[in-house]
């Protein structure tokens, strides 16, 4: 009998060293736990029998009665861990599992979803305090509407406000801001008395800098053509305008409890979400203005020609020439220019002015080597445009949405090959940039120099109307001296006053200036139509940058639609 | 004076602990059944006592008439076991609270639609129809308790009521097989659940096989206490020392039949159930852990022989051991049920405030889910220990019976306290992956007539014996 007592207590240690092990592990091992609940439990029994076996029974019925009272003592044992494991140990990661099974279907757990229906979220304000989204209860259920839908077309609105869908998840704001929109951050106090006292939770509205009537007749004058538009204030960061087409409706995604025939509402949403994700739909969910990555053309010349006039030393801006053939390398065929015998209409002698004016591919690859890869690469990286390696981990152009960080090259080292350099220099080779960003450098230079920070959210408040927090300009940094940002946009101006993009003038009627950029990304394909504009060029208030994919001509298109653009926003200001 | 002295004997009598424990279970109900109806939205809550008692009758009803049983058993044997009852009302107590927390989920989610194509809530009325069914439950056990069944028996019988249970068990074995054997002719499948094994008595479905469950263990109590001696002793042939087979073998082969025809019927819950409850019999009459171990290999050979012969067994079991692969399909309710306890934490989501109606069956196998989701780890907890404290109450109570002269007493209310027990092992097992799941009502607290019927039955036959019982 004595050996059974001296084996219990490592016996013991043993089950409760299994069970404490077993009751950590993850969801995805549960069998795993369930093996060692069922090894554990019994050997728990072995030790308790045998200390039952020690004490003196009455009778012969009572020994036996408790070895069944111990068995079914450790069955409720076994229950109370697993429900210890189920309710407290892993309760928050089983409650969060998802499944995709292998036909694809995905299995959530659905109180999260029905939770987020009973939370009247918060409503989106753009800057003059029109309403862009707001909540509602039907029958109990919160619902998403968009009161502004039957004045302007919401496809406009789609990337920036985002869907809210219980069924397909957030994006846009609605993804970036869920925590302060359903209240969970921001308003703890006011969430904690409306758990105990079972009213609607509500949460924080968000004020935009956006300008929706701008944002809508950007949206109609770039139409049904795929490209994106940025319009934002040089002076503060402020966004006006962040359009993306193809857009999509997020009413559309929202089913109507209130429909009379809800099978047919949550078909029309389904069959909804299908068309915006069929492969020759065009992506209509991706936010190029933010999200897309371009080969920028020649509106990348006006990094180089800042960077020219940077290092004034070292690239000679006035001592250049623009021939029709340029070899940087031997090896290599020659760098041309988009247009022959463009060295005619620029005259002699060249100057920056004249070849940033007329775009010439050749004096650009001239500078760029000139300036060698190190100082190209440290002044595009001014303008957070970065060779891959330097890319800061996390980077976001843009906090308030998804957004992509712009890039000089692919591969690290591709500019130390002096074509690859030169190509750079005149917007070609492997940079990739996002049409946020092309606005950007130009507000730079419209700010004379100094880069703000980009933003969209400009106050979160309480449903009380109480600030919880308040955007306000702040810089990025100096990109450049305030006599460069001057002579720089007298070269913007140039191009729209004489130079390759003076169609921008027909559609304004305040001195403009920009410059055009067409930009190869397919041989064969049609080239993308780049504009970057500052509007009024002397002070500006207004820094657009328009791509359309395969528009053609970047001095026609695109700078046609940056002029309508900037004229829609001079007349906004009336 | 000697009335006052009688009365004040009579108060002295009064069986204090039981009385207490029944306002506190009752004071519990009222203030859960006021929360669960209120946060249901099914009516206003008024805090005039008029207001309070408006919604609360005639839900309590079971709950007073406990009182009114507890202070009959003062009256009539104030020896009976105090802890029983006020355990029972407590788990009946929280089944008409849980039934009428998920009557307006279920309702608004569950929809049927008749043969006129008309739709309306399958679930309509199960409130109601829970308070009727242990109303009904009560009622019976009050009748138990309270009618002179023994000069009844005594009168029509020549014998008291335990020995007419005892003397007549192939007759009560008889008539068990036949309500089983009935069911394949007339049994019906109300609730679509695969397997036809109701009767439609008109007002309510009953399930023979909840009654057979006490009958086999009347038959097994009496047999094994008649040849009490004999099963404990060897039987020898030539040099082998055998189990007394002529003893088992009829024992064994006759509770076999009743077990194959439930599993004929796929009722495996129940066959389960009753396995369970022989194997704790046959070695509390025995004490042979032979025998134990003996029929658990038996089971573990005739489970698996199941498992390639029955495709539901093969489902049931792949089910339990990755119910995340058919999340979709069978695997549905049970990973319903994991997410709907794991959304409950340590304290709940709150009476009303969870949706344990995606549960499928959540009102009758899977409440203890909705126990979980709403009351939390707390909750559950306090139902498990409330159900040791009973069952651990009933293998007192057959621990208290002299056993040589009472000998089938001790054994049946053994063998129905180990129903209890089982069933709700088996249950909560299921419920919570312990083991595969088979279709059994949780004892007192899932909604269904039969079950909840039956359970009172056991309880009014433990409380009966007890009675009887002169304490040592």
């Amino acid at each position: 009998m004595k050996w059974r007592r001296f084996l219990a207590i490592p016996l013991l240690a043993v089950v409760l060293g299994l069970l404490g092990y077993g009751i950590l592990l993850p969801v995805e091992q549960e069998p795993l736990w369930l093996l060692l609940l069922w090894i554990g439990g019994p050997l728990a029994g072995v030790v308790l029998l045998s200390w039952l076996d020690t004490s003196t029974p009455t009778s012969d019925l009572a020994r036996t009665v408790s070895r069944v009272g111990t068995v079914i003592m450790i069955g409720f044992l076994m229950l109370s861990l697993q429900l210890l494991r189920q309710q407290f140990v892993q309760a928050s990661a089983i409650s969060n599992h998802v499944v995709v099974s292998v036909d694809g279907s995905t299995t959530s757990n659905v109180r999260p979803v029905l939770a987020t229906q009973r939370v009247l979220r918060g409503t989106i304000l753009d800057r003059r305090g029109r309403i862009l989204t707001e909540s509602v209860l039907i029958n109990g259920i919160a619902r998403r509407v968009y009161p502004l839908a039957d004045q302007y077309d919401m496809t406009a609105f789609g990337h920036i406000l985002g869907f809210f869908s219980p069924r397909y998840g957030q994006s846009g704001l609605e993804a970036v801001y869920n925590e302060y929109l359903s209240g969970e951050r921001g308003n703890e106090w006011q969430l904690l008395l409306s758990e105990w006292t079972g009213e609607t939770q509500r949460g924080n509205d968000l004020t935009l800098t956006l300008d929706a009537e701008l944002q809508a007749r950007v949206a109609a004058l770039l139409g049904d053509r795929r490209g994106a538009v940025v319009v934002l204030d040089p002076r503060s960061g402020a966004i006006l305008a962040l359009v993306s087409r193809p857009g999509f409706d997020p009413s559309q995604l929202v089913v109507n409890p209130a429909a009379s025939d809800l099978t047919a509402e949550r078909q029309r949403v389904s069959d909804y979400w299908a068309a915006l994700n069929r492969d020759d739909a065009g992506q209509p969910l991706l936010n190029r203005a933010t999200q897309g990555r371009y080969p920028p053309g020649s509106t990348f010349k006006t990094v180089t020609a800042v960077a020219v006039l940077e290092y004034w030393l070292q690239s000679q801006p006035d001592q250049i020439s623009c021939p029709n053939e340029y070899y940087p390398q031997p090896d290599a065929p020659p760098i041309v220019n988009a247009v022959d015998n463009l060295g005619a209409q620029i005259g002699e002698p060249a100057t920056l002015e004249r070849v940033y004016a007329f775009s010439c591919n050749t004096a650009f690859a001239q500078y760029a080597v000139r300036l060698g890869a190190d100082r190209l690469a440290e002044v595009a990286q001014r303008f957070n445009i970065f060779l891959p390696n330097r890319l800061p981990a996390g980077f976001r152009p843009l906090r308030d949405l998804p957004s992509e960080p712009s890039l000089l090259s692919v591969q690290a080292d591709f500019l130390r090959q002096p074509r690859a350099l030169a190509d750079t220099g005149y917007g070609q080779g492997q940079l990739l940039v996002s049409p946020l960003q092309m606005a950007l450098v130009a507000a730079a230079i419209g700010n004379d120099g100094v880069m703000m920070q980009p933003y969209l959210v400009q106050r979160v408040t309480r449903p009380d109307g109480s600030t919880i927090w308040q955007a306000g300009p702040t810089s990025i940094r100096r990109v450049m001296s305030g006599q460069t940002a001057r002579l720089m946009r007298s070269y913007m101006a140039a191009v729209a006053r004489y130079g390759f993009g003076r169609s921008i003038s027909q559609f304004v009627n305040q001195p403009v200036g920009g410059k055009s950029g067409t930009a190869e990304h397919l041989p064969g394909a049609p080239p993308h139509a780049w504009f970057i504009a500052l509007g009024p060029i002397d002070t500006p208030r207004y820094a657009v940058a328009v791509v359309i994919e395969q528009g053609g001509e970047g001095s026609g298109v695109a700078a046609r639609l940056a002029g309508e653009v900037l004229a829609a926003a001079f007349a906004l200001e009336e | 004076m000697t009335t006052l002295r009688d009365a004040f004997g009579q108060l002295r009598r009064l069986r204090l602990v039981e009385l207490q424990l029944l306002i506190t279970v009752l004071l519990f109900f009222a203030a859960g059944y006021l929360l669960v109806v209120v946060a249901t939205g099914q009516s206003e809550l008024q805090t005039t006592f008029q207001g309070l008692l408006h919604i609360l009758w005639p839900s309590s009803l079971p709950l007073v008439l406990f009182l009114a049983i507890s202070l009959g058993l003062s009256l009539r044997s104030p020896t009976a076991d105090q802890l029983i009852l006020p355990l029972v009302a407590l788990l009946g107590g929280l089944s008409l609270m849980m039934t009428a927390r998920l009557e307006p989920g279920l309702n608004q989610i569950a929809f049927c639609s008749n043969a006129a194509g008309e739709r309306f809530p399958c679930y309509e009325g199960i409130a109601t129809k829970q308070t009727l069914w242990v109303t009904l439950g009560t009622l019976i056990m009050a009748a138990i308790l309270f009618t002179p069944l023994d000069q009844i028996c005594i009168r029509w019988f020549r014998h008291s009521f335990i020995d007419v249970l005892d003397h007549y068990r192939y007759m009560w074995l008889a008539l068990g097989m036949i309500l089983i054997l009935a069911t394949f002719i007339f049994g019906v499948d109300p609730n679509a659940s695969g397997v036809r094994v109701w009767f439609n008595l008109g007002f309510f479905y009953f399930q023979p096989s909840e009654l057979l469950k006490i009958i086999l263990v009347i038959f097994m109590a009496s047999y094994l206490n008649e040849y009490r001696e004999a099963v404990q002793s060897s039987y020898r042939l030539g040099p082998f020392t055998l189990p007394p087979l002529p003893y088992l073998v009829p024992l064994i082969g006759m509770w076999g039949i009743a077990m194959m025809t439930i599993v004929f019927q796929r009722d495996l819950g129940a066959a389960l159930l009753l396995f369970g409850v022989f194997l704790i019999m046959l070695y509390a009459a025995t004490r042979r852990s032979l025998y134990v171990i003996a029929g658990v290999t038996a089971f573990a050979g005739g489970a698996y022989i199941l498992y390639r012969l029955l495709p539901i067994v093969g489902l049931r079991v792949s089910v339990w051991l990755d119910p995340w692969a058919t999340a979709q399909g069978s695997g549905y309710q049970i990973v319903q049920a994991i997410y709907a306890l794991a959304s409950g934490g340590v304290f709940g989501a709150g009476l009303g405030r969870g949706v344990p109606e995606y549960v499928p069956a959540v009102h009758t196998d899977f409440i203890f889910v909705a126990i979980g989701e709403e009351m939390g780890l707390a909750g559950t907890l306090a139902v498990l220990i409330a159900y040791m404290l009973l069952i651990f109450r009933g293998y007192h109570l057959a621990l208290a019976i002299p056993g040589r002269f009472r000998g089938f007493e001790q054994l049946l209310v053994i063998g129905l306290t180990s129903i209890i027990a089982v069933q709700t092992l088996i249950i909560l097992g299921g419920n919570l992956r312990l083991i595969p799941l088979t279709g059994i009502t949780l004892p007192f607290i899932s909604y269904g007539g039969s079950s909840i019927v039956i359970n009172f039955l056991i309880v009014a036959l433990l409380l009966r014996i007890s009675v009887s019982d002169q304490r040592y």
